[in-house]
């Protein structure tokens, strides 16, 4: 019985930022009040560990071999958005306005931890270059170092099959007031400034 | 966790306390912070950090930004206080962040490969002959050998042959031709291998760093 214990505590951390302590919380939790919330939980993981994969489009998250935003035969094919994580989606797709189809790398290029070009799927994005016709790439990787460095590889490789690549607007976000505003945000946000007149 | 190149300190890891409130960006590479931390485990926890000068790296800089960090990261160990590999290395990133592109970022980073050679004590002499006082001269080819330097070469120019115009290009600081550009990340990659201990670093092979 204490294996079985034992063996859930070490079990629930995998999940990102659950050490021993609060495994050990959530075990218990689950065990004395909530033992048909611990069976569903154990059922959509095994139920989702078997039946979710990558779109064989996007790589976005998917039960079906494309992906629904893959499947949407309303969505402009000529515009694509690069994002480094399927959250990333759910962002854009919540805030509106964005109505092509998109590309997720599950990452971004960091050569200190060795994730290379192979391990964002860059092959295909490649590939399906050379085959769709996009009129606009729009590379919305995080503004960090190894975003940069991602969006500026990812510009280099699609230059010749690619009319216009374009970045995300960093800076100031909206509401904020520039008192509050962290010193490298607003530096960058001045340093991409738009011209009003 | 955060890995800090610190003044006083030289490599530093530390654990970033979570209470910095939602939405507020995390430390950037390349940007000068003040920091405080404590513990004296290879593992110290930060207890504060200021941004004291923002650098921002685009495009083909921040590639090679991230070569010199990897660099970095390969070269020096931890704890080890390191103020001229520092001060080079603050000033590679604010020369990074005026050029953008081209055979210019190039000449930096060759700049700053021999530089870095120097202060760790592995210089690489492109003014003498291997054990002699004998100066590279402009009209003869030259080969490296790693372990003592550059040796003249009767042989033609080659992956392993060097101009002796190129060196001479590089030692002062000189704007190369696209071969000799090509001769020098050569010889510069040969005379850093020895440090690596045999195992390359990854950002050439995954984004072509120059």
């Amino acid at each position: 019985m204490a294996d079985l214990i034992n063996e859930l505590i070490e079990r629930l951390q995998v999940l990102p930022g659950v050490g021993p302590k609060s495994a050990q919380r959530m075990a218990f939790n689950l065990l004395q009040r909530n033992r048909h919330g611990g069976e569903l939980l154990a059922q959509a993981l095994s139920a989702a560990m078997a039946g979710v994969r990558q779109c064989t489009r996007c790589r976005n998250y998917t039960q079906t071999e494309l992906c629904r935003l893959c499947e949407h035969p309303r969505r402009d094919d000529e515009l694509l958005c690069v994002v480094e994580s399927p959250a990333d989606i759910i962002a854009f797709e919540a805030a509106g306005g964005f109505r092509g189809r998109y590309f997720v790398l599950h990452g971004r290029l960091s050569p200190i931890d060795g994730i290379g070009p192979d391990d964002l799927g860059l092959d295909l994005l490649a590939a399906r270059a050379g085959d769709e016709k996009w009129r606009e790439v729009i590379l919305a990787t995080n503004p960090t170092v190894e975003g940069e460095a991602t969006a500026h590889y990812i510009a280099t490789m699609l230059k010749n099959d690619v009319a216009l690549t374009s970045r995300i607007a960093h800076g100031v976000p909206l509401g904020g007031e520039l008192e509050y505003i962290d010193g490298g945000t607003l530096a960058h946000a001045l340093e991409g400034r738009r011209h009003l007149s | 966790m955060l890995d800090w190149f610190t003044k006083d300190f030289g490599r530093l890891t530390t654990v970033a306390r979570s209470n910095a409130k939602k939405g507020a960006s995390a430390p950037s590479s390349f940007c000068a912070y003040q920091i405080g931390w404590s513990g004296r485990s290879s593992l110290a926890t930060m207890t504060q950090c200021e941004l004291v000068e923002h650098r921002w790296l685009t495009g083909e800089a921040a590639t090679v930004g991230l070569y010199v960090n990897e660099l970095l990261i390969r070269l020096l160990p931890e704890r080890d206080a390191q103020p001229g590999v520092f001060a080079l290395y603050w000033q590679i990133v604010s020369l990074l962040t005026e050029v953008a592109r081209g055979a210019e970022l190039e000449r930096l980073l060759r700049g700053f490969e021999l530089h870095l050679l120097e202060v760790l004590g592995y210089a690489l002499d492109l003014a003498r002959e291997a054990d002699s006082e004998t100066p590279i001269r402009s009209e003869f080819n030259y080969y490296f050998d790693v372990e003592r330097g550059l040796r003249r070469s009767n042989g033609e120019l080659s992956e392993d042959v060097y101009a002796g115009t190129m060196l001479l290009a590089l030692r002062d600081g000189e704007s190369l031709s696209v071969d000799d550009r090509r001769a020098a990340k050569r010889l510069l990659r040969c005379a850093l291998a020895p440090l690596l201990a045999g195992k390359p670093l990854n950002t050439p092979s995954f984004l072509g760093s120059r």
